[in-house]
């Protein structure tokens, strides 16, 4: 893989002439694979039409020094972010690669990237019994609480492994997969050597009790990550495990999925070197009946931040993956204080219940009405801390602690209540009330705790037909941290092809009079078929993003942007 | 079919020889090594220096000094460690009010890209050698056997208010030329007591060490090339703050060479 990396600050122009020849790679490799395919398997005859897929993306960005914002400017003027993925598939085979470019990396994601390359390639068989795949590739077990290796370009993550995945059905209802493999790193791989095992069972495919309305599947888990231990002054473990084990339940509209994992003595950069074992188990129990659903959900889990390099920080190479048990926020301004899973150690429940009113009923209205409550805490883990063994050296397992025990630390709260409505023909609503409790001192270390009431009103109208306006408000009331916000948005559509949207976030409250910014956008699109073009120009405050979990900091930013993609 | 689960049962045969190399450390971790080497001033004894980024409200910083002082506990002289507070982390509140930051360890802060705390660096002075806590210990153990020709000697004292200090850096084997050099000091000074954020606890009368108080250099360093006599002499003077106790603080000298790698260093507490 080494050999396909340029590391580069170079300008966008001699960046297109790298790309070309870089390009050019590319289609001669997959020419290579497609003729050796075709020559190969050219029996079978039923499948022998093989065919291209893929897409592209580019995301690029200048930056202005903006002094009032505190915006810096980037030196290149421009950065960019780009990958396309190509694949060929003939018959029960599928090759595939993706390039991609940072040239440099956009603000906010590692620059560990700049540069161009090939990291993500690929060969794969696929029979009805036996799948291989030599290479790169994703995979999950289960929830993803023992593995989950994926990618997620908004937050700059791509945990794929390289090295060798094997799936097979033995028999109708058993599923076994088995995978050995380095994570990559950028455009590199991490130290660690990964070996993972998963198998599940769905009863009642397995012993053919179709009828039964009862559907239980069982699954289980088992990875292993080595490292060797080069430490002078700790005996460090370099194989550690991770095992898991999980249960799904379903009659009808009811389900209940649950998982248990436990991890052996893991020391690494997140616990501090930590030698206690962790452990974790996650619950959800759902109803639905009719126009009526319900959610509940419980999390615990202490010290359960698994990686392929105990040094590891960051986003980098994260082996499992414990969402984050509050409510995902779409809005801006509902999701400025978010929350991420920490994993050394929290205690969470939640509870969602929807219920939709029938329309043409007193309270539904002609067009029925859509009502969701959300409720979320997360607490800390009850610890007791362990006594110093001398002045210097703590314990090797710092704290004890009981499995499901509850602190008093109050990380996060969440309450929401939803309701959607369309209150005619042609406009449609929706408006959020929301709390939201959250521990920036405990987590990130500052400010205390942060306390926020929020509103979100959105309507959209359909002015004519393929001509609709969406208009959207947004208030955020904490007398914390930057004090109050409004957002108001307003978005032309022209079905199918063009938008325009004007969005403006205005921080009112905030307690220095010379920071009362406004924090303006405006943007436009364009989409045909499967390609869709989109530039902008605007404001971008310093802010927090997360995606199931999982986040990273953005920087305050000004300037125009561009985005490109595309599906063939 | 058959073959398939042939294939497969072989394969989760090995995998189970792989699980069984499941490593359960039981008891006390902890290695009793001692490689303190020799203490002779100026000789070419390697001395690593660890460059620690904290700030006293960074609750995990003090997991760093506990690891700091294991590690001069093991390699007694020839670990130098020295702090430099900066960033966020360390800004000053009424909760927190000593400033510990200085322009020399602000700008190496920037130039290094350090964001995460606490951070340390060795073995050279680009963004790439800063280490998590985690890996302290094995980038020292890999950096003091990395053998070097240069010795630093530093004579320091204290007239009329001012730290006095002179540095001499000979080559001792000049037939191994030493290239790109430059040569950084710093004053640092220890048993400092203010508040320290320590796992989410405020600890009021923390005991601080190894605090860079001032830069006699930029962070950048003073390039230099070596006289006929393969050695080259820097003095560098500087006013006691009010704020510093002189019978606290020390002088730390080091030297990079090509590629900004640190190929010395040395201490000398200020008599």
């Amino acid at each position: 893989m080494a050999n396909y990396i340029v590391k580069s600050n170079l300008r966008p122009f001699i960046f297109l002439t790298h790309s070309l020849k870089i390009m050019r790679k590319i289609v001669y490799s997959l020419a290579l694979v497609s003729i050796a395919f075709s020559s190969l398997f050219s029996q079978e005859e039923d499948e022998k039409k093989g065919h291209f897929s893929g897409n592209f993306q580019i995301d690029a960005q200048t930056y202005m020094e903006d002094t009032i914002t505190g915006a810096d400017k980037a030196p290149e003027i421009m950065l960019m972010n780009s990958y396309a993925n190509l694949r060929y598939t003939y018959g029960k085979l599928t090759a595939g690669l993706r390039f991609e470019s940072y040239l440099n990396t956009l603000q906010g994601i590692s620059n560990a990237y700049d540069g161009t390359g090939i990291p993500y390639k690929f060969f794969n068989y696929k029979s009805d019994e036996l799948e291989f795949t030599v290479g790169n590739f994703y995979e999950q077990f289960g929830s993803g609480m023992s593995l989950r290796a994926y990618e997620d370009k908004t937050l700059g993550i791509d945990n794929a492994f390289e090295g060798v995945l094997v799936r097979h059905n033995p028999h109708k209802g058993i599923y076994l997969k088995g995978l050995v493999g380095k994570q990559r790193l950028f455009f590199d791989l991490g130290p660690g050597i990964v070996r993972g095992a998963d198998a599940e069972i769905q009863l009642n495919e397995a012993f053919k009790l179709d009828s039964v309305e009862t559907q239980i599947t069982l699954g289980g888990s088992f990875v292993s990550r080595y490292q060797a231990d080069r430490n002078p002054i700790l005996k460090l473990p370099e194989n550690v495990a991770i095992m898991a084990t999980r249960l799904s339940v379903q009659r009808g509209g009811f389900s209940i999925v649950s998982e248990y994992g436990y991890k052996i003595n893991d020391p690494s950069a997140d616990n501090l070197n930590n030698y206690q074992p962790g452990q974790a188990i996650m619950s959800d129990i759902s109803f639905t009946k009719g126009t009526f659903g319900m959610v509940v959900g419980g999390k615990w889990l202490n010290n359960m931040s698994f990686r392929s390099s105990r040094s590891a920080q960051n986003n980098d190479l994260m082996l499992n993956y414990l969402p984050a048990i509050s409510k995902n926020h779409i809005y801006s301004l509902p999701a400025m204080y978010p929350y991420a899973t920490q994993l050394n150690g929290e205690a969470g429940i939640k509870a969602e219940i929807f219920y939709r009113l029938k329309p043409k009923t007193l309270l539904g209205g002609k067009y029925g009405t859509l009502i969701t409550l959300n409720y979320s805490r997360v607490q800390t883990i009850d610890t007791t801390n362990l006594p110093m063994l001398d002045s210097i050296r703590p314990h090797w397992n710092r704290y004890e602690t009981s499995f499901l025990s509850i602190g008093d630390e109050r990380l996060y709260e969440d309450i929401s209540i939803d309701i959607q409505k369309k209150l005619s023909k042609r406009v449609k609503s929706f408006f959020s009330l929301q709390y939201s409790a959250y521990n920036r001192q405990y987590i990130e270390g500052k400010d205390g705790m942060i306390e926020a009431f929020i509103f979100v009103g959105d309507m959209t109208f359909s002015l004519k037909p393929k001509h609709a306006l969406r208009a959207e408000l947004q208030f955020l009331s904490t007398k914390q941290d930057y004090g109050d916000w409004v957002t108001a948005a307003l978005e032309y559509t022209v079905s199918p092809h063009w938008f325009v949207a004007l969005v403006d976030q205005y921080n009112f409250g905030n307690s220095d009079s010379d920071k009362q910014l406004h924090y303006y956008m405006v943007r436009t699109g364009y989409t045909k078929g499967a390609n869709r073009i989109q530039i902008g120009y605007g404001r971008q405050r310093q802010g927090v993003i997360c995606i199931g979990g999982v986040c990273r900091m953005v920087p305050a930013s000004t300037g125009f942007n561009i985005s490109i993609s595309s599906t063939f | 079919m058959k073959t398939n689960t042939i294939l497969l049962t072989i394969l989760i045969a090995l995998l189970g020889i792989g699980f069984n190399a499941c490593d359960k450390i039981e008891g006390n971790p902890y290695e009793t090594i001692q490689d303190t080497g020799t203490t002779i001033d100026g000789d070419t004894v390697k001395r690593v220096l660890l460059i620690e980024f904290t700030g006293h409200r960074c609750t995990n910083c003090p997991q760093a000094h506990q690891q700091l002082q294991i590690l001069s506990e093991t390699y007694g002289e020839r670990i130098i460690p020295i702090a430099i507070h900066s960033g966020y982390y360390s800004d000053t509140t009424t909760t927190y009010p000593t400033n510990y930051t200085t322009p020399f360890g602000d700008n190496l802060t920037t130039l290094l890209n350090i964001d995460l705390y606490p951070r340390g660096v060795v073995g050279s002075l680009n963004k790439d050698a800063q280490k998590p806590l985690a890996e302290w210990a094995e980038a020292v153990a890999i950096e003091k056997d990395i053998p070097t020709t240069m010795a630093i000697n530093i004579e320091s004292s204290i007239e009329n208010n001012t730290v006095i200090s002179k540095a001499t850096i000979t080559n001792t084997k000049p037939e191994i030329a030493l290239n790109d050099l430059k040569l950084y000091a710093v004053l640092v000074e220890d048993s400092v007591v203010s508040a320290q954020l320590n796992n989410g606890q405020l600890i009021t009368d923390y005991v601080h060490n190894h605090v860079v108080r001032h830069g006699f250099t930029s962070h950048l360093g003073e390039p230099f090339v070596l006289n006929s006599e393969s050695k080259f002499i820097y003095n560098f003077p500087v006013a006691i703050h009010s704020s510093w106790r002189a019978k606290k603080l020390s002088v730390v000298v080091f030297v990079t060479s090509e590629e900004n790698k640190i190929i010395q260093a040395a201490y000398k507490h200020i008599e």
